[in-house]
């Protein structure tokens, strides 16, 4: 008796178990109801299929686009670094690696001037422009645009990096790499995607293509004139093609701080950078720092300077002296990425090389004495520049000096040192910052940024090809 | 899907029709009962465990010791008491059916005092009967009553072997608790938490600076009874996915049998800081060429003996500990003695039918931080009252309230009901890594007091810095960080017990977690940091978290022989884990506003909100041989929604075996031995992948877009899009499996036991963030793959020691120890380069096959005094291109000792409470800083005196070496922290308590009863360690790889409490 209750309650364990696990079968639709994803904010797949998602994805690509500015985390934006790394502006912040870029001595371990973030611009750009090719094809502006944004970030990397920046894509989650290339063979691809933003809005039918069609023109130049081509850039940007008062604006919310203007988060917001001078005090002396433009302390009508104290404002190292530009003075001040300025400049380099020194002093007074606004921020008239260059190297320093007070801020001045190294012959000891740096040692030698570790996974890059101008 | 419907409908009544048919065929039944007493002096034992062995029947003795178990299947049954503190007894009873069978038991007082019944996923069960080793804190509520516990992290630290926590340095911050190591490299390494059997929240939250808070402190160490520790996936295979890395399992009170039973406690104490804050160093010197202004020389560059560049030359050299000055009696220093309050009330009480506990507590502590007075008089001479917020931005105070209740439905069925309620609002000023932050700018001042040299007085608004680094304290102060928290937890468990060969348990419940998060700025308030700072900001964030877990459990057992007992089980549970949260801000406040809605500038945003879902099946089969050697096999299978679209299972089996040797009559007996028992246990669980990892998924967000015109001075906020994941259809959770083998004993007539665990753990389909290359331009620069393999083991010991017991002394000592060691066995192969992967390449931190998870790495620099003058110049030091591997990141090596004395007839108890961690590195963050930042006042930068050691990190990671070989545009070699990561070992006397048991003298007056005691507790009361740092645990979170973050941040302040215990 007390063995058969024994087999009923086996047979009754093992029926349950039995049970339980024919349940769990049974029950896959009830299963799947219990295990669904809920995860209302998330946008997926289905939902870029139109061209209002084309429109958002050219929109998106165009806000990242901005990160060669704005919004960078732990590292200075491309146009700020490159600004340190060149003469525009101080390290004012306590983070060693940052002064390093300052000093011009960094080690090639870090991720700086956004090298990451800034490759990705690249293909956010591309997948936008297949997006509005697919959904949007008569809004050549925009896709136009977005060829300039893809052309611009290539040639701002080639500007800042070292030989040996690979360019690669990714085509549906497969990324595609490439070896790494020279700055010029760069430039040559920047130079492609330009080529097609002028395509897509030369005459045409959008209202938008004239406009765009300018700053492609504008970008395309300096593509150019980083490739040597003085006359071929000049010829693109005349003042009938482009008027000294255009301006490609980048603005920042007025509502949201979320997008504030880059240069204004770091001199005026956090402080982290401070405009810099042809000299500074070191052991309660004067220390000149040679070749230094003295952006601060010039009282130059382009480059506006208030003091740290004039605003109760420090330095965020609380011990360098804080100089404040007054060009972008709030957060949302908009900054131009392309402008008739730079159309100018193009022209008056071009006369320089071809040897016509008062062609260029014509075109620079000109600007002078009639200056086209820099984002909303007028500068005053000033006094023409009353006596010409007589040889090469004097008219040289002298468009140099006039182009960096007229694009400062606006990430051209890095790469316009390593051209008048590797252009015009020049040493770097004799552009760059040099001598003692003031927070302790010397300035280094160092002209480009490297391209960091990062890039390590892509097999086929093994370093910089080279760290020459 | 009618087939489906059909099936199910089969499935089911097949089950009821079995059980049926059994039912019918296996009804006989009796009644179990009786009295459980101590041995020693008869006293009824309350709350000893009685239950029949290889039976579900059990009950829990009440007041008067009295038990009674129903529904005992009729036949020969061997009944057994486990009381904590005294000897576990069996005797054997025949129930009849029907019939009632007295058994009463006197129980021999146990020299060792251990847990014998711990809980597992289907249920309470004896620990002998496990294969793997489960960690038990035994009466918690006892040691919180006896020593200054504030936090769950307080509880565990270094009491079970395996478990590391780095407790939290700053008030309200999150402890990280690991156990057995690290064995995930881009998933959480967190173990998962139940009370009560629901799914508890742990994660951490931020408190606007530094810290992270812990969500796990919302739990009140005064409600909770037991605390275990499930280590390894062998043992927490039934717990499934997201249990690999241990679970830890927390019982609040309950109430028991008895007369209405009042506990009254009251807590008062110090807090006070005691970090081994450093003096700030001023060399002073001049120049050659100008000696009448003093410089600050700097070491690498001043004269010396046998180094002339004339730079500087020093004349005199001061230093200064700013946060140590109290020379102006209420400061400069702002650190200054906090002080803690904790008062609260629990009853419980009710009959065998019905039983009760509630509880309530209040308690708030002010952490050691003041506004100096110098501050006070200067709000004051503005007229600018000052808020209590401002003078102590340090603090929190919680209420805490539980209750439950368990009724006997009837005599077959049980139902408790839980609920727990907390409300805890911390605040925090900016702290250590931040720019405004009050560690910061008092712990590196300028080396001296008052004014000169290169000393900025003022701050850039023109107040006075009183030897304060950059910006004013009571600035500081003024920055209002807060962090509310609202909790409610619940469970309702409903037991059935059908037969008396079945036990069914159902549990459901639910924690919901309310989140605020705070800050402010009023108009005109905080430092003067950038242009806009004090036009007044404010911050508001509310994010929730909500947890649903419901699981069922049957266990029927059955003897198919008389020394064989067949146990199995069935189970499902289903948990649900919800975030979502919003965020609002604003910048430009009118006078006295202190809202988002006040501000001229608004932005708000919402957090993506997730759901991730489990659920899973299990089955275990146990079968026991002659009570003495216990088999266990079981498989669980997981379907969760955040596995990939193609992976739809994950299966988790194991197999256990426990085997008490030293029950065998075979085995050889000795005097000295008085029980061997040998476990060993395989078994696999998972971690989970992210809630959205496996989605294709896009950001959205607005960007400012102008018109296309020259003069558009703004733009447009405008909708946009970017591509952000890209889905990962195969996505599976990291399995890993572990080995774990060990043996329990005790020896010497009971006075010493001692456990040893050997685990293996191997995890594969290891989740990888691999990283993409940049330049090819992917929306996400790593993507997460199933590649890994990675291995960790170690060793665990626990030895408890009764050294001495007479009437009137007692002596005891338990130590813990476990050492821990991982490896990267796999990372894939790269599809480029054809070689093994290596994870962050370039970085400190990298994961490279054949190295610890991990793995820690610098350049190596060596240096020389090469002319002899005790200086290190910068030519003296060379720093290596390569990287070197310097070891793990986290303490290997773990010990513990805790030793007991009871006097004076034990009505007095001293406990002594010392933990060791070795084997483990991390960066002196404050000297990294300070030695390398303007204005350079370390001593390694400024004293002649340093070590050349000290003096050599400073100048490798701020000057370094030129490359070698370079010749143009050459990169200066820098050392980063390498002379800074350092080994951080250490021991601590972590607590000190006295508890006098109150005599009746004194009870009498105030109606106490004995067991009323009061306690004299001390924590972190001294430390001994080569770190050349503030302190080896001094930490305000973990990043993702483990790594310690430490930036001039405090040490945990030591506690001084006194406690009165009462008891009616």
């Amino acid at each position: 008796m007390i063995r058969n209750s024994h087999r009923a309650r086996w047979a009754v364990a093992t029926s349950a178990v039995a049970v339980g696990l024919l349940s769990a079968a049974a029950c896959g639709h009830f299963n799947e109801s219990l295990l669904e994803p809920q995860n209302p904010g998330l946008v997926d797949a289905t939902a870029v299929g139109s061209p209002a998602a084309a429109q958002a994805l050219k929109v998106g690509a165009i806000g990242r686009w901005r990160l060669l500015l704005n919004n960078c985390s732990n590292t200075e934006c491309l146009w700020q670094e490159g600004g340190m790394l060149a003469d525009e502006f101080k390290n004012a912040d306590f983070q060693p690696t940052r002064q390093d870029v300052d000093q011009r001595t960094m080690a090639i371990d870090n991720d700086q001037a956004g090298y990451s973030t800034n490759t990705q611009i690249r293909g956010f750009a591309r997948q936008a422009i297949i997006a509005e090719q697919t959904y949007q094809p008569a809004n050549t502006a925009d896709i136009g645009e977005l060829f300039m944004a893809w052309g611009f970030t290539e040639m701002s990397l080639a500007e800042t990096y070292c030989n040996g920046i690979p360019l690669g894509h990714t085509d549906n989650g497969n990324v595609m790499l490439g070896p790494p290339l020279t700055n010029s063979q760069v430039y040559d691809s920047a130079s492609a995607h330009l080529d097609s933003a002028l395509a897509y809005t030369a005459g045409g039918t959008d209202p938008g293509n004239p406009f765009i069609h300018q700053a492609a023109l504008i970008v395309k130049a300096r593509i150019l004139v980083n490739k040597g081509q003085y006359a071929a850039a000049a010829a693109l940007v005349s003042t009938a093609a482009v008027p000294s008062s255009y301006q490609y604006l980048w603005t920042s919310s007025t509502a949201s701080n979320s997008d504030d203007n880059g240069l204004w988060s770091l001199n005026w917001g956090s402080s982290r950078i401070t405009v810099a001078d042809s000299f500074d005090i070191v052991n309660g002396q004067q220390n000149i720092i040679k070749n230094n433009l003295p952006f601060a302390s010039a009282n130059d009508p382009r480059v506006p300077v208030l003091t740290g104290a004039s605003q109760k404002l420090g330095s965020e190292d609380g011990t360098t002296p804080l100089f404040l530009e007054a060009i972008w003075k709030a957060r949302d001040d908009p900054i131009p990425v392309a402008s008739g300025i730079d159309a100018r400049m193009i022209e008056a380099e071009a006369k320089l090389n071809a040897g016509d020194y008062a062609g260029m002093m014509t075109i620079l007074n000109t600007l002078r004495a009639a200056s086209p606004k820099i984002g909303t921020y007028q500068p005053g008239t000033m006094a023409a520049i009353a006596t010409t260059p007589a040889t090469k190297d004097a008219a040289t320093t002298l468009f140099f000096r006039e182009k960096g007070f007229w694009t400062f801020g606006r990430g051209q001045r890095l790469g316009d040192l390593r051209r008048l190294i590797r252009q015009y012959g020049r040493t770097q000891d004799n552009v760059f910052p040099t001598g003692v740096y003031y927070k302790g040692g010397n300035y280094g030698t160092v002209v480009n940024f490297p391209v960091p570790p990062a890039e390590a996974p892509n097999g086929l890059f093994t370093g910089c090809i080279d760290r020459n101008a | 899907m009618r087939f489906v419907r059909w099936r199910l409908v089969a499935s089911i009544g097949a089950a009821l029709l079995s059980i049926a048919a059994a039912a019918r065929s296996a009804t006989a039944q009796g009644t179990i009962t009786g009295r459980v007493t101590s041995a020693s002096n008869d006293a009824p034992l309350f709350g000893a465990r009685v239950l029949v062995v290889g039976a579900n029947a059990s009950a829990v003795a009440g007041e008067d010791g009295k038990f009674t178990m129903r529904n005992v299947g009729a036949g020969n049954v061997e009944v057994q008491v486990l009381a904590v503190g005294f000897q576990s007894t069996k005797k054997r009873a025949t129930v009849t059916n029907g019939g009632t069978v007295i058994v009463d038991f006197q129980l021999p007082i146990a020299v060792i005092q251990l847990q014998d019944v711990v809980i597992t996923a289907t249920g309470q069960q004896r620990r002998v009967e496990l294969g793997n080793a489960v960690a038990t804190l035994g009466d918690v509520g006892k040691r919180v009553e006896n020593s200054t516990i504030g936090s769950v992290g307080d509880l565990l630290l270094a009491k079970a072997a395996g478990v590391s926590v780095l407790p939290a340095t700053t008030l309200g911050g999150a402890p990280t608790i690991r156990v057995r190591g690290s064995s995930s490299i881009s998933l959480t390494n967190a173990p998962i938490y139940y009370v009560d059997g629901v799914r508890y929240s742990s994660g951490t939250l931020s408190s606007g600076t530094d810290t992270q808070f812990s969500l796990l402190n919302t739990l009140n160490p005064e409600e909770i009874e037991d605390i275990e520790i499930v280590k390894g996936p062998s043992a927490a295979t039934l717990y499934g996915t997201n249990a690999a890395n241990g679970v830890v399992l927390i019982t609040t009170k309950k109430g028991r049998a008895g007369t209405t039973r009042i506990n009254w406690f009251g807590e008062q104490g110090n807090v006070v800081d005691n970090s081994r804050y450093q003096p700030m160093y001023a060399n002073w010197g001049h120049s050659p060429s100008n000696p009448s202004v003093a410089i600050r020389c700097q070491l690498s560059t001043m004269n010396t003996s046998a180094f002339t560049p004339n730079t500087c030359i020093s004349d005199s050299v001061t230093h200064y500990t700013l946060l140590r000055d109290h020379s102006e009696g209420d400061g400069p220093s702002f650190v200054h003695t906090g002080n803690k309050q904790l008062y609260g009330m629990q009853i419980n009480g009710g009959n065998e039918a019905v039983r009760y506990f509630a509880s309530g507590s209040i308690s708030s502590e002010v952490g050691p931080v003041q506004m100096p007075g110098y501050e006070l008089r200067r709000y004051d001479s503005l007229h600018v009252g000052v808020r209590p917020e401002w003078f102590h931005p340090l603090a929190q105070n919680s209420a805490n309230f539980r209750a439950n209740f368990n009724a006997a439905l009837s005599p077959t069925m049980d139902l408790s009901v839980n609920a727990g309620f907390s409300k805890t609002d911390n605040r925090i000023p900016p702290e250590s890594d931040l720019i405004i932050a009050l560690w910061y700018v008092q712990m590196q001042n300028y080396g001296f007091k008052g004014p000169g040299l290169d000393k900025i007085t003022t701050q850039s608004d023109g107040t006075q810095l009183h030897d304060a680094l950059q910006w004013d304290v009571g600035d500081i102060m003024q920055y209002y960080n807060s962090n509310d928290l609202q909790r409610m937890t619940m469970s309702s468990t409903l037991n059935w017990r059908p037969f008396s060969w079945m036990q069914n348990e159902g549990t459901a419940g639910m924690d919901l977690a309310d989140v605020d998060f705070f800050h402010l700025c009023r108009l005109n308030e905080c430092p003067p940091q950038s242009a806009t700072a004090r036009v007044g900001n404010v911050t508001h964030n509310n994010n929730l978290a909500r947890n649903f877990s419901a699981k069922l459990a049957s266990t029927s057992t059955w003897n198919p022989r008389p020394w064989a007992n067949l146990k199995t089980s069935i189970g499902a549970d289903y948990t649900n884990i919800e975030n979502s949260g919003v965020s609002s801000s604003g910048t430009t406040l009118p006078p006295g506003a202190s809202t988002v809605a006040a501000a001229a500038t608004r932005s708000a945003s919402e957090i993506q909100p997730t759901a991730v879902k489990t659920l899973g099946y299990y089955v275990q089969e146990q079968l026991a041989l002659r009570d003495r050697m216990f088999l266990t096999a079981a498989l669980r299978t997981d379907q969760n929604s955040a596995f990939g679209f193609n992976f739809q299972k994950v299966y988790y089996p194991k197999i256990q075996a426990s085997w008490i040797a030293s029950d065998e009559a075979y085995f050889p007996h000795y005097s000295w031995l008085n029980q061997f028992r040998l476990r060993t246990s395989w078994g696999a669980s998972g971690v989970q992948p992210g809630a959205t990892s496996a989605l294709v998924t896009f950001s959205a967000s607005s960007v400012s877009i102008p018109a296309r015109s020259s003069t558009a001075a703004g733009g447009t906020d405008t909708p946009s899009l970017i591509a952000s994941q890209p889905g990962l259809p195969n996505l599976k959770p990291e399995t890993s499996a572990e080995f774990e083998g060990g043996f329990d004993t005790q020896v010497l007539n009971n006075r010493v036991h001692m456990e040893y665990t050997y685990y293996d753990k191997r995890t594969k389909d290891a989740l990888i963030s691999v990283p993409i290359a940049p330049s090819g331009a992917p929306a996400q620069l790593t993507v997460l793959e199933n590649v890994g393999k990675l291995r960790a083991w170690g060793h665990e010991v626990q030895i408890n020691i009764q050294a001495y017991e007479s009437r009137n002394f007692a002596a005891d000592v338990t130590l813990n120890g476990s050492h821990f060691s991982s490896s990267v066995l796999d990372l894939g192969i790269d599809p480029v380069t054809h070689l093994s992967r290596v994870i962050g390449a370039g970085g400190t931190t990298r994961e490279i096959v054949g190295y610890p998870i991990f793995s820690q790495w610098y350049h190596p620099y060596t240096y020389s005094d090469v002319n002899h003058d005790g200086i290190i110049q910068k030519s003296e030091v060379h720093v290596d291109t390569s990287f070197a591997f310097r070891g793990y990141n986290t303490s290997r090596d773990i010990f513990s000792v805790t030793t007991g004395f009871d006097l004076f007839q034990r009505k007095l108890r001293i406990t002594m409470f010392f933990d060791y961690k070795g084997g483990g590195n991390s960066v002196d963050g404050a000297n990294s800083f300070q030695c390398t930042t303007p204005p350079y006042t370390c001593g390694e930068t400024q004293n002649p005196n340093s070590p050349l050691a000290l003096q050599a990190r400073a100048i490798a990671k701020t000057y370094g070496s030129t490359e070698l070989g370079c010749v143009t545009s050459c990169s200066i070699l820098k050392a980063g922290a390498s002379g800074y990561f350092q080994p951080n070992q250490f021991w601590k006397f972590r607590e000190l308590s006295a508890t006098y048991q109150l005599p009746s003298q004194v009870l009498r007056p105030i109606k106490a009863q004995n067991g009323s005691s009061i306690v004299l507790s001390a924590r972190n009361l001294n430390q001994w360690t080569q770190f050349t740092g503030i302190d080896p645990e001094a930490n305000y979170g973990l990043s993702q790889t483990d790594t310690q973050a430490e930036f001039q941040t405090a040490a945990a302040p030591t506690y001084w409490t006194l406690r009165l215990n009462l008891r009616y």
